[in-house]
């Protein structure tokens, strides 16, 4: 049937850039911080690229943000200081230009690291906020976001209570080992594309970032053949010891989380904001969507190898694409 | 007979229907034009069903079918039908669209939901049903050739909302009550008592999310009659709008005074229908918002989220504050413009890339 029809196409303007201006010709540039003060606590990142490998030998690339001392990361190099901190994050853009988004932080709009309403970084630029909040958030490159963060442009960013780590937030649970347990979906084919793809005639250029097909599943970029012998993908605890779980969604596909009843989760905050209550999570199971973060308290109950099992469903038909797994080692 | 075809183009857009007509891009705040209250308890309004064209961000028109409140004017989405809770309401729907089209609203803990038969190409019926004996957001859609499926992914869809019947609509415990009482954040910079949720809004806004795919919506306009096992989305609409469109439309950008530190002002709530069949994770930068309500996670009611999902086919309400961004140094609440997008990114493009021409609108600081 499809071949006898007239191709849709056909009626689309030739000059796509009249109407999609909204996606175009942003600035460029690296601008003083506008007030820029004192800071409390500064970071640098670097962009860098790298290959991720998998358990069936192929390995596809990655461009992320590490911290110059760092080695290569994935996910990026995490960010972490304390609530109330005047933070300075620096951005070195390299050869492209990037921006630095800390997602669940706000600050002002020259400050937010997004395109359409201040700039792209074209060699440097440090983006000043002061924490507000304690709790998980992550921070991404917001240029031509849906590329740049399939490939991998995100890291964690972690805010303690003005105490410290051991305490989520000011009134909130202690813990005692702490999991960064992001998920990530991987799409080999969009490593065909380059950082400016689709931000012009993406229909001429065969650019299709609505076609999102991934083919690798994991946590932290570690698929389930080797999430037991990685470091990524395991936390050691004892019995009754609290093991403060923070999720984030980095998965493009809807994640439904499954935990077994032995690490007894309980749900205590939700994007840098305490729940009403504390909430056994029900069934054991989270379900959630791209850039939402929980923070779980884990007791687990028994010795053993309790192994947490991340479905990753297909965004329009739900039905399950794939699997990663963490796991959490108790003695 | 090939050659025939491809030599039309866009005029074979055009034959699908004699009255087709050029839709004019309501917000969706649009009130139905047509509603009246003819007593008390009962509720009229005229639906009326036409063949139509949208003119997508790209300049692409796509046929669609879908809902006007006058026989001469399509509108995208279909204007808010807005009643109270308990009302009798009466939609007196004539279909001049060249398909068999029923009408729909989806069943919800404590109503019933309505799914009248297909109406006759080129005849007109009355319907009648009972609104929800609760506040809250639903969406009704038209059944294009027997399927609910097949209304959406054209886009006759419009918002239905439930006001509480002896209270008013900037009231959050009337509208959801015991959220207020939930409702829970921590100190700001870790001292001090924490901020509270706004006991009313100062405004209102009804983001409508669609998803278009237009070579399924041609062959639907068509009359195809089943959906395909089809590919992606190419187009992923706010209001019936995309990109900057939907940035710059002032019935679906949020645009106010900002309070100070922990300091609502102009609160917005924000009802958020989603009529497409992915999910959206639906995040807004410069401020959290409260989560008024959710149909698959009650949990997280009373929540101060930043992204938030919003299942297929259902709604979800938030209460966006409008304070001064609480991480800006030097603060700062005035000036400021943010975006809210879907976070799930594909839905962030228009005919494959063109980041940002999706889902995307904008929180404005005046
Ligand atoms: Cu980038
Ligand atoms: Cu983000």
């Amino acid at each position: 049937m499809a071949g006898t029809l007239v191709p849709i196409d056909q009626n689309r303007p030739a000059d796509l850039t009249q109407a999609v201006h909204f996606g175009h010709n942003y600035p460029e540039a690296s601008p003083e911080t506008p007030g820029r003060a004192r800071p409390d606590v500064s970071f640098v990142r670097k962009v860098f690229n790298d290959k991720l490998t998998f358990a069936d030998g192929n390995d596809v690339a990655y461009w992320a943000f590490k911290d110059p001392n760092d080695d290569k990361p994935f996910p990026s190099t995490p960010l972490r200081l304390r609530q109330g901190q005047i933070v300075h994050t620096t951005i070195e853009a390299a050869i492209n230009v990037h921006t630095i988004h800390h997602h669940g932080i706000e600050p002002s709009t020259f400050n937010d690291g997004v395109p359409d309403t201040s700039f792209n970084v074209s060699s440097d630029y440090t983006y000043q906020w002061r924490a507000s909040r304690a709790g998980t958030f992550f921070y991404h490159c917001h240029r031509n976001a849906p590329l740049h963060v399939q490939m991998g442009m995100f890291g964690y960013l972690v805010i303690d209570p003005p105490t410290g780590p051991g305490t989520l937030y000011v009134g909130g649970p202690r813990y005692e080992v702490e999991a960064l347990w992001a998920t990530y979906d991987v799409d080999p084919f969009w490593r065909n594309y380059n950082h400016a793809s689709g931000e012009k005639n993406a229909i001429a250029d065969g650019t299709r970032l609505n076609r999102f097909r991934p083919r690798y599943f994991t946590i932290n970029g570690v698929d389930a053949p080797r999430s037991l012998r990685s470091a990524k993908t395991t936390v050691r605890a004892r019995v009754g010891q609290p093991i403060l779980l923070r999720h984030l969604t980095g998965a493009y596909f809807p994640n439904v989380v499954r935990f077994p009843a032995a690490l007894r989760p309980v749900v205590h905050m939700s994007d840098g904001e305490p729940l009403p209550a504390p909430t056994p999570l029900p069934d054991n199971v989270l379900r959630t969507t791209t850039a939402e973060r929980y923070d779980l308290i884990l007791t687990p109950s028994t010795a053993g190898t309790h192994t947490v099992t991340y479905e990753f469903r297909h965004w329009l038909t739900g039905a399950v694409a794939g699997t990663a797994t963490a796991h959490v080692i108790v003695t | 007979m090939e050659a025939v075809q491809t030599d039309l183009s866009r005029r074979t857009l055009l034959k699908y229907g004699l009255c087709t007509l050029v839709v004019a891009g309501a917000g969706g705040s649009a009130v139905l034009g047509s509603a009246t209250r003819a007593s008390a308890t009962v509720v009229n309004a005229a639906l009326f069903v036409a063949h139509g064209e949208r003119t997508m961000i790209d300049g692409l028109v796509v046929p669609f079918v879908g809902f006007g409140s006058t026989a001469a004017r399509l509108e995208l989405p279909g204007g808010q039908l807005e009643v109270q809770t308990g009302d009798t309401v009466n939609l007196d729907i004539v279909n001049s669209s060249s398909l068999p089209v029923g009408f729909a609203i989806a069943a919800s803990p404590g109503f019933s939901g309505v799914d009248a038969a297909p109406i006759a190409a080129g005849t007109g019926r009355r319907v009648t049903f009972t609104a929800p004996s609760t506040p809250g957001t639903h969406f009704y859609v038209g059944t294009v050739s027997g399927s609910a499926d097949t209304g959406r992914a054209l886009g006759a869809t419009g918002a239905m909302v439930v006001l509480p019947r002896d209270a008013a609509r900037t009231s959050i415990d009337a509208q959801f009550p015991g959220v207020r009482a939930r409702a829970r954040r921590q100190p700001m910079f870790g001292v001090g008592t924490p901020p509270a949720i706004p006991a009313s809004v100062a405004q209102e806004r009804t983001w409508l999310f669609g998803e278009l795919n237009p070579t399924t919506a041609r062959d639907l306009a068509g009359g195809r009659i089943s959906l395909p096992s089809d590919p992606e989305p190419e187009y992923f609409l706010i209001n019936g709008l995309s990109g900057m469109l939907s940035a710059e439309d002032h019935h679906t950008n949020i645009s106010g005074r900002a309070g100070g530190l922990g300091q609502p002002g102009d609160s917005t709530l924000v009802r958020m229908i989603n009529t497409g069949r992915a999910p959206r994770s639906i995040h807004l930068h410069g401020n959290h918002f409260w989560v008024l309500s959710h149909p698959d996670t009650p949990w997280i009611v009373g929540a101060f989220k930043d992204t938030v999902t919003v299942p297929p086919g259902r709604s979800v309400s938030v209460l966006v504050p409008l304070e001064a961004p609480p991480d800006s140094y030097p603060v700062t609440n005035r000036a400021q413009k943010y975006v809210v997008h879907d976070h799930i990114e594909m839905a962030e493009t228009a005919s494959g890339g063109h980041y940002p021409s999706g889902m995307v609108s904008e929180l404005i600081l005046e």
